[in-house]
Parts: structure tokens; sequence; C-alpha cells
């Protein structure tokens, strides 16, 4: 006999305690992917900022390198361009190797035999006509160049290509085909590495070619070794932020985890539970809070659902111990007629009791899921009135209890069979409690917005303090008197379901000893309808405690209301 | 033996108070707690069988006030069958627990239960020289034999059994022998004791004059 809401909450509670948090896989897991985005991002930092340091600390080491190299370059320019000195060193310098020297005379190295006489110092090479003057000279690489042992050498070539003048050259030296012309044109000098050279050419006089260079062995492998000093450096950063974001976020995502073991840990038997919120970050909080007001609807519905199966179980037992023990005690022993036929009796109320009871829990549950607007429509309120009471009236004249009508002719929007129901169950109860040759006073009326029906009996009244909770399901203000009245203790809870259905508005005001009256107010347009079926739920909204149990907060606000009003009495 | 019930459903009420009648018992019924409650405190009954949900004072406080005055052993009936309900029943003071729907004959061997363990009895049957008497199957024996007794006749038996060797006045005799609504004659005691001689032997039940009858066991 669940109501809808309810058997949703179950579901949904069932859910969450069962443990039904469907794990993804690793890489659904939030860790994992800050963790990944952190490490991604950081490795692109990491790299940008270490290829930056060594692009520029490379630039600024080659920069002086060749600055030097350039500075020798252009002293041996000066010394081409300067006029030949007087006194003309012997061709020959011993440091040069033989083949460049066979080379200077048009000649292939390879063809040319080693010969350890021609290095005598006492052959003096004669000046040739197609040289230039300075190829005779005797120059010298700058002593700054040649501090250490750098090895610089240099190398001048004439404008055809011709090798006519160098010092200290490598075993393989630079290609003038190698260096770009136009380049040179444009920058007066060029550049480049050549294996573990570093090498220098400027223009020297009448388009001759001037390379110095020396050997950076060294220095790259000083530059290999920064280069991976910052490597490792940046792996050690890498590791040491990828741990402490691993730590941090672990301790950001800790409450999560306890409260998810807490969430895990909360089932329908202890909903009771609520997450410790204490010491959360806000956002945590926040949602923390909000799972936490969850639960109390939760709880809350389960209780509802708990103690309505609570009643309903109870109410039922009683009339089928009657049935029970009655057919026990009629089967007994042997007995007269009259004595079968009194527990027959007795066991035929039982069941008609207990029909009652089926019946109402069910229609109750019906009225529950009932939409609003399903199967609503234009229903003449005041006929359907009119036929409850000719429907009542036999129970009516029973108790001696008189009718006093005043109607006016008016039609609400809504389900007619639900509003048959709802009249019928408050003249039925206005007819029980009243007192013998007591008067029901139904009025209907409408302010053109609202149809007002009011049930009013001369009966016994309801005490103060029983108001709140008349429309509680199985609720009896007196136990005895509905023993002998009958009737589910649902019929108030029923009514109220209606009018709540039909977002109207159900109201009582009683003096004990004096007589009850309920007022319903139904809207009679669906511009009302919708008008107050938004304004119930910005009520709901509104989350104030629910403290009455099942009386719906459209009815409290009237009895609270009724209560202050007629405490003065 | 006396016995009250309170329950306020009269359907229930009255086939309870029949079938108890039928086992022999003298019954007083009310449908209303704090009638009912009066009653328990004006008479000594043996045993009281409570409804929880009453009209008036519910079964709970009927208890709760009863325990301050008296020890009679209650039987708490009711349609509350958690076990916190239990607890909270028999913790106020309740002898004993039955939930509705029960079956009689388990409310009969409660109230039998419940009787027994008050007046101190481990057994169901009580030797008194060759007699038996046997409260759970209510018949008295002579050697064996089954002696036929009346309803009254076997609850005076009882009840003198139960109490033997005590001094069972005939005030207390009334009062648990014959219910609220027995019209019965002064010297209605004395015709049974007579009767129960003829049958068992005339001395059974010894006569205390002026005091009243007392069974040797």
């Amino acid at each position: 006999m669940a109501s809808p809401n309810v058997s949703l909450a179950t579901s949904l509670a069932n859910d969450l305690t069962k443990g039904n948090l469907t794990k993804g896989p690793w890489y659904r897991s939030l860790r994992w992917r800050i963790q990944a985005w952190y490490a991604l991002l950081l490795l692109l930092s990491l790299i940008g900022f270490g290829s930056l340091l060594q692009f520029e600390m490379n630039r600024a080491f080659w920069s002086d390198v060749d600055e030097e190299l350039l500075n020798a370059a252009r002293s041996i320019e000066n010394a081409m361009r300067r006029p030949p000195p007087p006194v003309v060193e012997p061709f020959g310098d011993p440091n040069v190797p033989t083949q460049f020297r066979n080379l200077q005379r048009g000649g292939r190295p390879e063809a040319e035999p080693l010969d350890p006489l021609q290095r005598g110092p006492g052959r003096r090479p004669q000046p040739r006509p197609d040289l230039p003057e300075w190829a005779e000279m005797r120059i010298d690489l700058p002593p700054r160049l040649q501090r250490d042992d750098s090895k610089p050498y240099y190398i001048v070539w004439q404008a055809n290509g011709d090798v006519v003048k160098q010092q200290d050259a490598p075993e393989s030296p630079p290609n003038r085909a190698s260096v770009n012309e136009s380049h040179l044109e444009r920058h007066r000098s060029f550049r480049q590495h050549r294996g573990p050279f570093r090498e220098v050419f400027i223009r020297g006089p009448r388009q001759s070619l001037i390379c110095v260079g020396r050997p950076v062995e060294r220095e790259k492998e000083r530059a290999t070794s920064f280069a991976l000093f910052i490597g490792l450096v940046g792996v050690g950063f890498f590791s040491v932020a990828m741990l402490g974001g691993w730590w941090s976020m672990n301790r950001t995502l800790a409450p999560l985890d306890s409260m998810t073991q807490t969430a895990n840990a909360i089932s329908t038997q202890s909903l009771n539970q609520r997450l410790d919120l204490v010491g959360f970050d806000n956002e945590l909080n926040a949602l923390g809070s909000v799972l936490n007001k969850m639960l109390d609807r939760l709880e809350e519905g389960f209780e509802q659902q708990r103690q309505f199966a609570a009643d309903a179980s109870h109410e039922l037992r009683t009339p089928l111990s009657v049935i029970l023990n009655s057919t026990e005690l009629a089967l007994s022993r042997d007995r007269t007629a009259d004595a079968y036929r009194t527990e027959l009796e007795r066991c035929h109320r039982a069941a008609v009791r207990m029909r009652e009871l089926v019946d109402a829990l069910l229609t109750l549950a019906r009225v529950e899921v009932t939409g609003t607007g399903q199967s609503f429509g234009q229903v003449d309120l005041m006929m359907i009135c009119q036929e409850q009471v000719e429907f009542v009236r036999p129970l009516a004249d029973e108790l001696h209890v008189y009718f006093q009508c005043e109607w006016k002719n008016c039609s609400v929007i809504g389900d007619a069979g639900l509003l048959g129901l709802l009249v019928s169950n408050l003249l039925t109860n206005a007819i029980k409690y009243n007192n013998v040759e007591g008067k029901v006073i139904v009025s209907l009326c409408s302010d053109g917005k609202l149809a007002r029906l009011s049930i009013a009996d001369t009966g016994i009244g309801i005490p103060q303090n029983e108001i709140p909770h008349i429309f509680e399901r199985f609720y009896r203000v007196d136990k005895a008197r509905s023993r002998k009245t009958g009737g589910s203790g649902l019929g108030l809870a029923i009514a109220a379901q209606i009018v709540k259905r039909h977002h109207g508005t159900i109201e009582v005001h009683s003096h004990e000893g004096q007589g009850t009256t309920i007022t319903v107010n139904l809207p009679i347009s669906h511009s009302t309808l919708s008008e107050n079926s938004a304004r119930q739920q910005k009520e709901s909204s509104d989350g104030r405690q629910d403290q009455d149990g099942n009386v719906e907060r459209t009815l409290r606000d009237p009895f609270q209301n009724t209560s202050s009003h007629q405490q003065p009495n | 033996m006396r016995i009250l019930i309170v329950e306020d459903e009269p359907d229930l009420l009255h086939s309870l108070a029949q079938s108890l009648r039928e086992d022999g018992y003298a019954v007083d019924t009310s449908d209303h707690g704090d009638e009912g409650y009066h009653k328990a405190i004006a008479w000594d009954y043996d045993a009281i069988v409570l409804d929880w949900m009453l009209p008036g004072r519910n079964g709970i406080e009927f208890i709760k006030e009863l325990r301050k005055q008296k020890p009679t052993p209650v039987l708490l009936l009711t349609a509350r069958d958690r076990v916190n309900d239990r607890v909270q029943g028999l913790d106020c003071g309740a002898d004993d627990y039955l939930v509705k729907p029960f079956h009689l004959d388990e409310l009969l061997a409660r109230v039998r239960a419940l009787i027994r363990r008050t007046t101190g009895n481990a057994s169901n049957e009580i030797q008194i020289g060759p007699i038996t008497v046997d409260t759970g199957k209510k018949v008295v024996l002579f050697e064996d034999n089954e002696i036929t007794l009346t309803a009254r006749e076997y609850a005076m038996v009882e009840l003198l059994a139960l109490h033997r060797g005590k001094l069972v006045s005939r005030t207390m005799i009334y009062d648990h022998i014959f219910d609220e609504d027995d019209d019965s004659l002064s010297n209605i005691v004395d015709v049974h004791v007579s009767h129960i001689r003829k049958k068992l032997g005339k001395d059974f039940i010894e006569t205390r004059r002026g005091q009243g009858y007392i069974i040797h066991g």
C-alpha cells in the first residue's frame, strides 16, 4: 500500500544503501583524471622551460665562441690588408702539414708523395705571380684564441677556391663549397658546426674567404651534460610535484571518501545516520548538507510508510482475530443453532470491517497516484452534492439526523468520482458524529475563483488538541466512539488527499459539544487551478519542517489559525 | 479462577470471555480502560487479559498504575508485533504478551501458565494423596480414574489445591469462583463442598468453622 513517492524513495534508498554505486574504469576516477591533467600541464611547462633555458644557454655560449672566432678572422683579414713587411718569412711554416703546401701549388694531396726533404728550411719558395702578396705573409692567430688547448685553425681560400693560406687546419678541412655564398653576402659572416668543429667564415680582400675554426668537442660535451642536468632536474621537479599533487588531492578528496562510506553504511534500518560535516570545506559541506537534507526527507518518507504499514496491519489484525477466535470457539464443541448463528454474525461483521478497511486503503492508494489534471474536467459540484446527500440519507434517517442544504449552481475542475467520494466521506462523518435529532448543514457557493463547500454538523465536536491530527491515517479522536460507529479511520485522510489533488484547501473549525464545520475550497477554472498549484508547490518547496506527519501543508495553516483563533473560547 | 478481560472490540471480547468461561474460569469483562482499571483494583483477579489499545487509559498506563498496587498477572494482547513493542509491553510490567490474531488454545494455555506461576506451582498436576488435580486438562483423577465434577466444583477443587496447606476463606472462594454477574446464594459454597466430598471422600476438604476451608497436601 505504498504511495508512489514512498516507493520511489524506497528504491532510491535501496540503490544508495546496497552499495550499487557502480565503479567505472580507473580512468573515470576523478583522482586519476585530475592527476593526468596536472601531469600533462606540468610536463608541458617543464619541457617548455627546460628547452628555453637550454636554447638561451646555448645561444649565449656559442655567441661567445663565435665572437672570439670572428675577432680572430677579422684580425687575419686586417693582417691580409696590411702591406707586406719588408722581411718575408720563409714560406712553409713547419707547423703547416705538407699536403697543404702541395695544395697551395695546385697539386692534389693524394698524388703528392710525402717528401721530408722538401720541408728543408733551406728551400726558399719563389714568389708566384698568381698569388697575392699576403699569401707569403706569416699571419698568426691572435694569442687570445690560442689559450689552453683549444687548437684553433684558419684557412684562407682565394676567389678561385684554392687554399692559399692556412694554419693548424684539422685532418678533415672545411669544404669551401659548403659555404653558402648568398648568405655570406648578406651577413658578412657565416658560422657553422661541422662535426666537432665550430667555424666562422668571412670575406677577405680580393674575394678571398677566411675561415677560422676550432674543435668544440669539450664544449659540446658540456652542453650535453648541461641538457642532461636540466632534464634530470626537470624529472625531479616533476616527481616531487606529482607526489605532492597526489597527496594534496587525496587530502582534498578524503572527505568524499568518508561521505561515501557513511552513505554506504546508511541502510533503511539506519536512516537516522547523517554525514558528519565537521571540518569539511565549503563545497563539500554544501554537498554534504544537501545529502543530509535528502536523508531527512527519505527518513521521513520511510517513517510514514512504516507507520502506515504498522497501522494498516494493526487495523486488519483486530477483525482477523474476531474471525479466528469466533470460529475456534464455535468449533470447539457442539452448539445450538443460535450459538452458531451468533458466531457467524460476528464473523460477518468482522469481514465487513475488513472489506471497508481494504476498500479505503485501496482508495487512498488510488487517490495518491492519481495525477492532477488526468481525467479532470468541468464537474457540476452541486449535482454531486445532491446525489451524495440522497445517497447517505438512509444513514441519516436511521440516526435521526436532518439535512439543511443551501446551494447555488457551481461547477469546478476535477474528477467527478473523486469529488463524489470527498463529499460522501464528509457527509458520512457529519452524520456519524452528530447527536440524535442533529442537523447537517451543507452549503455551496462560489466567489468567482473558488467554490466553497462547507459541511457543518451539530455534533460532539473535536477537541482542539486533536484537530491537527484528524487528517492522519487511522487517527481516531476517540477509539470507543469509532468502534460503535465503524469506519476505517481513513475517511478524512482520503478527503484530504482528494482536496490536495484538486489543489484546493480544506479547513476545520470545531467547538467541542457544539459541532464541527469542514470547509473545502476548490478552484472553479483551469487558471485558478494552475495558480493554486504553483502556489502550493512554492509553499512546499519553502521546506518548513513537517511536524504533523501526514497532514498536508495546505491543510495545516488553517488549523493553526483555527486553534489560535479559538483559544479564547 | 477469576479473570478480567479488558478489550474494546465487542465481538472479540465476547469470544474471549465465552471461551474462558467454557474453560471453567469466572470471567469479568470491560471494554474501557478506566472501567477495567477500577475493576482490577477492586478485585483480586487471578489474571487479567488486557488489550493494549483501549479507550480511556491504554494498556501500558493500565499496567503501570496497577503495578503500584497489585501484582496481578497480566497477559497483554496487542496487534503490535514489533520487537520494540513487545519489549515495551513486558518491561512496563506485563507478565506475558500475545500478538493478535492468536489461537484461543494458546491464550488459554498462557493464562494457565500465568496462574500456575503466580501460585508457585511448577507443574500442571497437583498430587494430594490418591487424588490428582490436572489443571491443564481440567480434570480430577482418583487413583487414575477420572471423577466427574461440574465446572464450579472443579474450579473450587483447583483453587483449594493450588493453595493446599493454606486456609482459603469463603470470601476468597466467592471472589475467585464467581464472576460479577453470578447471582450466587450465600450457601452455594457449602453446597459445592458437600458435593465434592461425596465424590472425592469426606476428608479431602477440611472445614475450619467460621474461617474457611483447607486441603492438606
